[in-house]
């Protein structure tokens, strides 16, 4: 079993978090959803697993690079 | 071997990858068109020249990353701009350096993690989109321009351009140390101040806290215009006059691609797809050969610091950024 970080690929503030821990989820389903340049970014699984984490909650601000999540796989 | 109208198919297309080409589509301010084009220009042109391509052919702008392609024929690429930690097949691939990527192969970004915000893929024979209005810059704002008016999407296939040169003269050659662009987390930009300055819009004072201050760049900034923080101003009018109520007001004139514009207290610098006129004061304006560092300024995380320079210091400025595309590639 691997364990694969799920990075924000820009600053921003989250406005919806798609997925709870402990959901499966397939390659390309969305995450989280980030609000930058003003305009909304799905950040998606970039593998099939299960959450195992989901670090932030709608109303967040997260930086460049931070883990909004991890996936088990 | 030659290019030949090679296809690339999209994996993925991360946060906002588009094509963009240089000096984009000019001529049509008057009509609200903004030029578009990249807005690192210096770091996309850089990758044409390594490809052997005329410096601003069609390549991809990929902001922020998470990007990945497949050529589906043997292609020379170059990947300049931010380091998003680019990957041949998984493997570390060149920055600053053409490389050869075969059928199959996957040409992958990941995200900008230190400094820089944008990364340009330049291929060989450019990216092949049609013209619109003398440019294959996208608009996306409008919906016109590079592939479909649009973002990249999964899925999209590119065609390249026919490349008039054979790889194997082009396959190796590597930026100058000297001629590769410094990123940073606070970026010096020079401008040239007014036309809206002190002591007639803004006062003396005011002015020289502008240029002393560091300012963080907003998270919602983007290719229309870069949001600054909110500060506070001295206003050198209590209003705009008859152009409205607030000192920043004035009649509407046009606009220049770079102009720091004050709108009630923000500052935002207009960008490549900004407004082409609107009725607020412009204290200063980013240089053309400075430009290039805000289009590397990540939202959320970066910060600005403004300089004043001469009419000459500028026209010094972009003709070093061409002196090096002339000679700093090997």
């Amino acid at each position: 079993m691997a364990s694969t970080e799920v990075l924000a690929p820009t600053a921003g503030l989250v406005v919806k978090v798609s997925v709870e821990e402990g959901a499966t989820v397939a390659a390309g389903q969305s995450i989280i959803v980030l609000q930058s340049m003003k305009t909304e970014i799905d950040v998606v699984a970039d593998v099939a697993g299960k959450v195992s984490k989901i670090n932030v909650k709608k109303g967040d601000e997260v930086n460049i690079g931070q883990t909004v999540a991890e996936i088990e796989s | 071997m030659t290019s030949d109208g090679a296809l690339m198919e999209i994996l993925k297309a991360g946060v906002e990858a588009t094509i963009q080409d240089y000096p984009g589509r000019l001529g049509y301010w008057d009509l609200g068109i903004p030029p578009s084009g990249p807005l690192d220009d210096y770091s996309m042109r850089l990758g044409n020249v390594l490809v052997g391509n005329a410096a601003g052919s069609a390549a991809i702008e990929v902001a922020a990353g998470l990007f990945s392609m497949k050529p589906k024929a043997d292609t020379l690429v170059a990947i300049t701009g931010a380091n998003m930690q680019p990957t041949l097949n998984g493997q570390p691939a060149p920055m600053w350096e053409s490389f050869l990527a075969k059928e199959g192969d996957v040409i992958g970004l990941a995200i900008a993690k230190s400094t820089g915000f944008r990364a340009y893929v330049a291929v060989a024979g450019g990216i092949d989109v049609p013209s619109y209005l003398g440019s294959k810059s996208t608009f996306a704002a409008g919906g016109f321009g590079g592939f479909e008016g649009r973002v990249l999407k999964p899925g999209d296939v590119l065609r390249t351009g026919q490349s008039e040169r054979s790889y194997s003269k082009q396959v190796g050659r590597m930026v100058k140390e000297a001629a590769i662009p410094k990123f940073a987390n606070i970026l010096d930009i020079e401008t040239t101040v007014g036309p809206q300055a002190a002591p007639d819009f803004v006062t003396e004072e005011a002015l020289q806290s502008f240029f002393s201050e560091i300012h963080k760049v907003d998270r919602n900034a983007n290719r229309l215009g870069y949001r600054l923080s909110p500060r506070t101003w001295k206003w050198a009018r209590t209003d705009g006059g008859i152009a409205g109520k607030h000192p920043s007001n004035i009649i509407d004139n046009g606009y220049t691609v770079g102009s720091v514009n004050i709108s009630g207290d923000q500052p935002i610098i207009l960008m490549r797809d900004g407004p082409s006129a609107g009725g607020f004061v412009c204290i200063c304006c980013v240089v053309t050969g400075s430009l290039w560092k805000v289009g590397q300024a990540a939202p959320g995380r970066d910060s600005l610091k403004f300089k004043k320079i001469s009419y000459q210091e500028a026209i010094d400025l972009r003709r070093g950024l061409e002196r090096n595309l002339e000679t700093g590639v090997s």
